[in-house]
């Protein structure tokens, strides 16, 4: 066996497909729950610092204090942030492939301190900027799960 | 607890995860695993100064860091040194519930490797138990050109 050593590389792709399930937890069970049946998005207060928080916590990241009073959040918002995606990946959530260009933005919703991350629609990523008005686009009732894909994406609106 | 939060039902999210990446074998594991494809030969390496044949082959010895050079041919039979039965369906399994998985190390070789246990009965399994590779009909240069070992009651 002192033959040289094999010239030959091999590599093997897998997939792994890993389901699993998570607890909502009061909070995020309230706020699931609301998204796939009404299609509401609800956020919660912190009693000292008064931000809205969104999605819902138990206990204000910043205060360490247990949230307060619920808040129902617009579907509207505006752009904090953004980027264009343009190098093909899976999406964790489906493992599907999302075909590129597209955008990806921190989304602040009307009455919410803290931002959304989610896709944005607008074809033309031309017209993305910071401040632009955008509005959740809900999958219809019988297509709602109860997590975050029950948003399609954001849609550029004019106000 | 607030009033609201007793009114809840538990509320589960069902996720799914899919993972696409590519392992690169390296050079040591694509040529054991290119011999187990293309003459269903079993390699390990030797480390000199430890005396130690390593089966998987890496290319350093985990002992003394020695760069391994020496491959050494290794027999398809082996000894069982631990095993399971698993019971329990898992998503990342490969195969069916209720399989067999153990350690087996190769004539030959000092370290062992795991791999399934097929055509055993389960009550029979034993810690050095001698087993025979089984080969795949259809290699693709991976871990399961080998299907499984059985036992040689």
């Amino acid at each position: 066996m002192e033959k040289r050593d094999s010239k030959e590389f091999l590599s093997m792709p897998f997939t792994l497909n890993l389901p699993y399930r998570f607890s909502g937890g009061p909070f995020l069970g309230k706020f699931f729950r609301e998204l796939r049946d009404h299609a509401r998005l609800w956020g919660n207060r912190c009693p000292k610092c008064r931000r809205v928080m969104l999605p819902p916590r138990a206990v204000c990241g910043a205060c360490h204090v247990p949230a307060g009073q619920w808040v129902e959040i617009s579907d509207r918002g505006k752009l904090i942030t953004y980027t264009v995606v343009v190098f093909p990946m899976s999406d964790p959530m489906t493992g599907k492939v999302k075909p590129v260009p597209y955008g990806f933005g921190g989304i602040q919703l009307d009455g919410a301190d803290s931002a959304l991350g989610h896709f944005l629609e607008e074809k033309d990523l031309n017209n993305l900027r910071l401040g632009l008005r955008v509005q959740a686009v809900f999958k219809p009732r019988e297509e709602r799960v109860g997590d975050l894909t029950d948003i399609l994406c954001f849609r550029t609106i004019e106000e | 607890m607030s009033e609201w939060m007793a009114e809840q039902e538990p509320f589960m999210v069902n996720q799914n995860l899919i993972i696409n990446y590519r392992y690169f074998a390296g050079q040591v594991a694509s040529r054991f695993f290119s011999q187990l494809r293309d003459k269903k030969k079993i390699l390990g390496i030797r480390c000199h100064r430890c005396d130690l044949v390593y089966c998987p082959p890496r290319s350093t010895c985990g002992r003394c860091f020695s760069q391994l050079k020496k491959w050494i041919p290794l027999s398809d039979k082996g000894t069982l040194e631990t095993y399971t039965v698993i019971h329990q369906r898992q998503p990342t399994y490969p195969v069916e519930v209720p399989f067999a998985y153990g350690v087996i190390r190769l004539d030959g070789a000092d370290t062992g490797i795991g791999h399934f246990l097929g055509e055993v009965e389960y009550s029979r399994l034993h810690i050095g138990m001698r087993v025979q590779a089984v080969f795949q009909e259809d290699r693709q240069g991976n871990m399961m050109d080998i299907r499984y070992f059985k036992p040689l009651y």
